[in-house]
């Protein structure tokens, strides 16, 4: 695909997205069948949105904007966008021991915190556990606190079974986004990763994001 | 728990179902006194009438405005104290310029598509913060320094609020600065360059750098920052700072021009370039900016430098109208009022435009009978232009010669040589330059001997 077509695509996805944004902003708030069409376009602009940083990240445009944050806040941040989705069924439980907070771009961790949990939401049979866990060194040295991790653990069919391959494509474009965005976090001569796998917690999938 | 009822909100967008969108979230939040406005205009005078306390502006503004211009308007004039929370909400094309924001830059920001809930804990989290920082904005605001880094190392000591760290450590590394401890604040932004590719944290120490006259390697840490994105201003505002200082007065102005251009409501900028353009002998540009002040906050608004490069300005045309002299002898018998013998800068440059715009023998009579103390102590470049000026004006060449040698002495010549030769020249005292600089010289090379 030739530049200028990446572009007009780019452009167009850009351009969708925000009639959509317009179109949700006119749905009347309080009825049950509204909030179901604002959360659907809601997910549909995550799904446009990410594409478009799939573009960024391939044309190297996408510049981290990092802060110290608290992973708590991003995990509620998170699990508010999947409220709609979680609707009463599911459980989601937090554990977070220090309130630990780490070097990181808020809107790209939390988007990517966001995909994984709605994706463990959706293969979940009741349980999924967030954790966040601070690490080695935490709190360790004079000023800056390094190292912290989150796992999202579900009690689903998890990455081993049949559904591996299955579950992998419907999930490729948020996997592809998020192994960049972990490896794009660097502290100390240290690279963030992205490492999925089976959980011990819950025997479904694993989704563990390590930030430096 | 904030009292969100209690607050006054502000939301800027020119759509408007961005704005009732906007209005029902923060609605939602229990808000009860909410404002709105429409366009950028719309916003300035709402925001002048009453400082809100919470702005929430969209970054795409109509009349070809943004929401970082406004920002800056209303940080930089005064009119949106740093207590009160400017929140922006952009779409990710515009969320590189917003981020790029090193110095002014927003409390905090959303991506469009948002829900109404992360709204709402981008917003509180915005509020709650400037609540905890409040005693230190404060303190910066009566520029109290000191007391700004105990509230900060205070806060450091006790972690708290982990997530503010590097808030606090940004305000302790500028008040670091303020206090002339550029060392210790080099220190603690290497500490910070180290842990991230923070853009503020190289400028800051650049700035730190320039403080201590380190010109060289402020500037080759600007050049970082500036290839990595044209987009970070501030870098650009401290490179032209470091090109003046290294007395390129030319391409500080081109880098101010071009700022200008981006945001000609951003006064403190404006009032950069007039300095820098006068400095740089481009009167018409210097003019011009001035002008863009006055047009904003009236001639009444202009502070005392300013009304300092507005009667140079005049004072450096060909043809003075009537209607200017009249402006300029009446802002120099204000201007009298605040001049005392010992603000020295500033008696020298009040007595060269007195004798340059009243171009009355009296003026320059007394302008002249200064002479002792034009020599006897060190001024300014730019004052040191007026001496020259006024001195070549009232037709007394060799106190020029000597003012000349006094620069020369002091190595303040080199810098600003291009305007004093064009003065000289000017003047067809050409020859009269040469001769001091050839006495010097030679008195140099005797000296060696």
């Amino acid at each position: 695909m030739t530049q200028a077509t990446l572009r007009i695509l780019s452009s167009g996805i850009h351009d969708v997205k925000n009639m959509l944004e317009v179109a949700r902003a006119q749905l009347p708030n309080g009825i049950n069948a509204c909030d179901e069409a604002s959360s659907l376009i809601g997910r549909a602009q995550d799904r446009l949105s990410r594409m478009l940083f799939c573009y960024r990240l391939e044309e190297n445009e996408l510049r981290l904007n990092l802060d110290y944050v608290s992973l708590d806040v991003v995990v509620q941040e998170a699990l508010l966008s999947c409220s709609m989705q979680l609707g009463g069924r599911k459980s989601v439980l937090i554990e977070s021991a220090c309130r630990p907070i780490a070097l990181f771009d808020r809107d790209l961790v939390c988007d990517m915190i966001s995909n994984a949990m709605q994706n463990a939401i959706r293969h979940s049979e009741h349980t999924i556990v967030v954790r966040i866990l601070p690490g080695e060194n935490y709190g360790v040295g004079s000023h800056l606190p390094t190292g912290c991790s989150i796992e999202i653990h579900d009690d689903g069919p998890g990455f081993g079974s049949f559904q591996n391959v299955n579950r992998l494509i419907s999930e490729g474009n948020g996997l592809y986004i998020a192994r960049h965005i972990a490896a794009l976090h660097a502290n100390h001569g240290k690279q963030g990763r992205l490492v999925l796998g089976s959980s011990p917690l819950l025997g479904g999938a694993l989704f563990r994001l390590e930030l430096p | 728990m904030i009292k969100i009822d209690h607050l006054h909100f502000l939301i800027i967008d020119d759509l408007r179902v961005a704005r009732e969108s906007l209005r029902a979230c923060v609605q939602g939040m229990g808000a009860k006194r909410i404002e709105e406005a429409v366009s950028y205009f719309d916003a300035i005078n709402r925001v002048k009438r009453k400082a809100p306390d919470v702005v929430i502006c969209d970054y795409n503004l109509s009349d070809s405005k943004d929401g970082q211009q406004l920002l800056e308007e209303i940080r930089v004039n005064g009119m949106l104290p740093p207590s009160h929370v400017f929140f922006m909400v952009t779409a990710e094309q515009a969320y590189q310029n917003v981020i790029a924001a090193v110095e002014l830059k927003p409390d905090d920001y959303i991506l469009k598509p948002f829900s109404p809930h992360r709204l709402k804990v981008r917003l509180e989290g915005a509020i709650e913060r400037k609540i905890y920082l409040k005693p230190l904005f404060d303190a910066l605001e009566g520029e109290d320094y000191t007391q700004a880094l105990l509230f900060v190392d205070e806060k450091l000591k006790l972690r708290d609020r982990p997530e503010y760290l590097l808030d606090l450590l940004r305000h302790k590394g500028e008040c670091l600065i303020a206090l002339n401890r550029c060392d210790e604040a080099i220190s603690l932004f290497d500490e910070i360059i180290i842990t991230g590719d923070f853009p503020w944290a190289k400028v800051a120490k650049a700035r730190a750098l320039k403080t201590m006259n380190e010109l060289d390697a402020s500037s080759l840490l600007i050049d970082e920052v500036m290839a990595s994105s044209q987009k970070y201003l501030d870098a650009i505002e401290v490179k032209a700072s470091i090109l003046e200082e290294q007395g390129d007065y030319s391409s500080a102005q081109a880098l101010l021009q071009g700022l200008v251009k981006r945001n000609p409501r951003n006064n403190k900028r404006q009032s950069r370039l007039a300095d820098v353009a006068l400095k740089n002998g481009d009167v018409a540009v210097s003019n011009a900016a001035i002008h863009a002040i006055m047009k904003q906050i009236g001639f009444e608004g202009l502070n005392i430098d300013e009304l300092f490069m507005f009667v140079r300005c005049k004072a450096r045309q060909d043809n003075l109208s009537e209607e200017d002299r009249k402006q300029c002898s009446e802002t120099l018998r204000g201007l009298k009022l605040l001049v005392t013998p010992e603000s020295k800068n500033l008696y020298a440059a009040w007595h060269s435009l007195d004798a340059l715009i009243h171009n009355n023998s009296s003026s320059q009579k007394r302008f002249i009978s200064l002479r002792a103390i034009w020599l006897e102590y060190q001024y300014s470049p730019e004052v040191y232009y007026d001496l020259i000026n006024a001195a070549l004006f009232a037709k007394a060449p060799a106190l020029a010669e000597e003012i000349v040698a006094k620069m020369i002495d002091s190595s303040l010549l080199k810098p600003v040589f291009p305007q004093i030769n064009a003065l000289f020249m000017a003047y067809n005292q050409k020859e009269r330059l040469s001769k001091v600089q050839r006495e010097k010289a030679l008195a140099l090379i005797t000296h060696k001997n």
